[in-house]
């Protein structure tokens, strides 16, 4: 692992993962990091989208030691990336994670905190502790083979808190996990913000991510396509949509920030950009003027989904971006 | 560092306990350790087996340096069939799986996130597969030397070098599984190319062994009929007089004798350096039986048969053979035998560990340096 010193950034105080053009090419072809820039907030939930191969699992696994970087500067927990002592202060949930079979749910906890330095008397705390939060509590002296894999999925969560880390990086931590135990992760995801704990969502639950995510970034094809809060990423796609009885008035044409959609039933949507209600004002007042009929006028703003499938298109082919599909004319790296 | 390598060996305890292999392992051992060290007593009128009668022996009862020759040469072979080829089969077998599945994908991600370093990781995990070995061979040998102690009064403290040269053994062939797991995470080609090239070492040494021996007891025969010849010559100038008929026909008839001797050695000899030096940079398994039997004074089986009296009987020396001759032969069967027994420990053990040392040393490499 690359060796970098801490003053990589300047900023390891502000931000618990500071990373700068990461990048890993697998046997030298395939690209599968090609220059990250990312940043996470301390003391925020950050999730990572991004369809299947855009290289999200292998940059987490660069920030965890498990892949070695093509190349990489930056910082984790104001540590150059590789830092092993730093690991004690970061819990890792992998996806499809495999746990011993052969122990039982509480030796897997008191193992792995072990092998994260905890010291004995706060593991055998702790295993207790978020045995009972996962719902496992019953569970805790029955070995995991006879786990289903949603209780796996929780086991694995309360592995990655074992250590009482200050980042966690959960990569899929409700694949398999039912309703009620999505809600709980959830739950305990929010109670480690409230403890100012920075957690790093790897999902493709974009619902989820949604209601626990200050930040996100959305990674295609191994680059940063979006990054910020959702505000700030849906701050272009904020409208008001004002729906009339009848056809557009012509004047619709005069404001350039207003706009006019034909509906079925005779109807028409008169789309105003922007986020501030006081410009729709005066429209509303000449439809009425005019004698128009308002049937709906509602602020609409794009949700993650939305945003989402926009970043992962390719907007000239209108095809999605697939692993090692290129945008139209954009050169082979 | 110590919390770490500690959760690791007992997280290897915890799982060696899992497999069947382990226990069935253990439990062989166990059973043919009783079975040998328990069913042959002696008393002052001879031996006997189990709780059948007394066999009268003069030679064979208690106290006596046969019987003591006896328990040891079955300890011999318990070590040779028993501990370095059936258990560590078995081992090889049950232990093949802990490394790939040590780094089979979900799993070392874990791990490989926690604060300790990728070379620390993979050597205690290695050291945690040794424990199987370890653990049978404590066993055994805890009732061999239990039973011959308080059964026949004969204690033999250097029985308990048995269990780290086991081991060693044992780490010369796993260090090859590790090397193999690091390259493929594949417990079947771990396995087989493990016991495919123990295979290759056991032959490799079997013939240089062989080249050995059959060298060896040529040259006590020559030297034999050069000391004969020299002998007639120097009586015949003692006595200044010349050599009698009958002396010439004799030096003439040992002469060739002594050519023939010498001519396979001739063939021989180009083979024997070569084979001599691959020897030398593989782990010698074989060795490992052969420094037992010497710390604990055990004989070998043709070292036993020869001082039991067997070959003394006319009956096996074929027709075409003086009782001279034969003697000749058996005696240059021994010299042969102590050719390959007589193992230099320091170079044997230093050139075998070297050789794991390598081995484990590139599997190192290959887990520091690989994604997973």
């Amino acid at each position: 692992m690359p060796k970098k010193e801490d003053a990589v950034t300047g900023s390891n105080g502000q931000f618990a993962i500071d990373l700068h053009d990461v990048r890993k090419t697998y046997r030298g072809k395939v690209h599968a990091l090609r220059g990250i820039e990312m940043q996470v907030h301390r003391g925020e939930i950050f999730g990572l989208l991004g369809p299947n191969g855009a290289g999200k699992s292998t940059l987490v696994k660069i920030m965890m030691t498990v892949v070695r970087p093509t190349g990489a500067s930056g910082t984790v927990l104001g540590k150059p990336i590789g830092h092993t002592r730093t690991l004690a202060h970061i819990g890792y949930l992998p996806e499809h994670h495999r746990l011993p079979r052969y122990l039982t749910g509480r030796q897997v906890l008191e193992f792995y905190a072990a092998l994260a330095k905890a010291p004995r008397r706060d593991r055998k705390r702790r295993a207790g502790e978020l045995l009972d939060t996962v719902g496992l509590a019953d569970w805790a002296q029955k070995k995991t083979a006879t786990y289903s894999k949603g209780m796996l999925q929780r086991l694995g969560v309360a592995q990655a808190l074992m250590n009482d880390p200050d980042l966690i990086l959960l990569d899929e931590p409700t694949d398999g996990v039912d309703p009620v135990g999505r809600r709980d992760i959830r739950d305990i995801l929010l109670r480690l913000k409230d403890r100012r704990k920075t957690v790093f969502l790897n999902s493709h639950l974009l619902s989820e991510l949604e209601m626990v995510c200050d930040r996100v970034a959305i990674l295609v094809q191994g680059r940063v396509a979006q990054q910020g809060t959702l505000d700030e990423l849906t701050a272009d796609s904020q409208r008001y949509e004002i729906v009339i009885a009848g056809e557009a008035p012509e004047w619709v044409g005069e404001i350039e920030a207003l706009h006019a959609e034909p509906l079925a039933n005779d109807r028409s949507m008169l789309i105003m950009k922007g986020e501030d209600p006081e410009p729709v004002q005066p429209i509303i007042a000449r439809l009425r003027a005019a004698q128009h009929t308002i049937i709906s006028v509602r602020p609409v703003r794009e949700t993650l989904e939305d945003l989402f499938m926009r970043a992962v298109q390719d907007p000239k082919a209108g095809r999605m971006l697939t692993p090692g599909a290129r945008q139209q004319g954009e050169k082979q790296p | 560092m110590m919390l770490q390598a500690w959760a690791i060996l007992v997280d290897s305890v915890r799982e060696l306990r899992s497999r069947s292999l382990f226990w069935i392992s253990l439990i062989l051992s166990a059973v043919v350790s009783l079975a040998l060290f328990a069913v042959l007593s002696f008393n002052e009128d001879g031996w006997r087996l189990l709780w059948f009668r007394t066999n009268e022996s003069a030679m064979l009862c208690e106290g006596s340096p046969e019987a003591r020759r006896l328990v040891m040469l079955m300890f011999s072979l318990f070590v040779y069939w028993w501990l370095s080829w059936g258990a560590i089969i078995l081992a090889i077998v049950s232990t093949s799986s802990i490394l790939p599945g040590f780094m089979a994908g979900g799993a070392i991600e874990i791990t490989l996130a926690k604060p300790m370093r990728r070379i620390w990781l993979f050597l205690f995990k290695v050291a945690g597969a040794l424990l199987f070995a370890f653990a049978q061979t404590l066993l055994a040998v805890v009732i061999a030397y239990l039973l011959l102690g308080f059964k026949e009064n004969i204690w033999v403290h250097a029985m308990w070098w048995t269990i780290p040269l086991i081991v060693i053994q044992f780490m010369y062939l796993y260090s090859i599984a590790a090397l193999v797991a690091a390259v493929s995470r594949s417990t079947l080609a771990s396995l087989l190319l493990t016991l495919l090239c123990w295979g290759l070492f056991s032959l490799i040494q079997f013939v240089s062994n062989q080249l050995d021996k059959s060298a060896a007891q040529s040259e006590w025969l020559i030297q034999l009929y050069d000391q004969q010849i020299q002998e007639i010559r120097s009586a015949a100038e003692t006595q200044h007089r010349a050599l009698t008929i009958s002396e010439s026909s004799r030096i003439a008839s040992m002469q060739a004798q002594r050519d023939e001797i010498a001519e396979p050695i001739k063939f021989i000899d180009p083979y024997r350096k070569p084979v001599n030096i691959v020897e030398l940079c593989i782990p010698k398994t074989g060795d490992i039986q052969r420094v037992i039997a010497d710390i604990t004074g055990a004989p070998t089986l043709s070292e036993a048969l020869m001082g039991s009296g067997a070959f003394d009987s006319e009956g096996i020396r074929p027709v075409e053979f003086s009782e001279q001759d034969w003697t000749n032969v058996q005696q240059a069967s021994l010299a042969g035998d102590r050719a390959v027994r007589e193992v230099n420990r320091l170079q044997s053990l230093g050139t075998s560990l070297a050789f794991s040392f390598v081995v484990l040393g590139a599997a190192v490499f290959i887990f520091q340096r690989r994604d997973f």
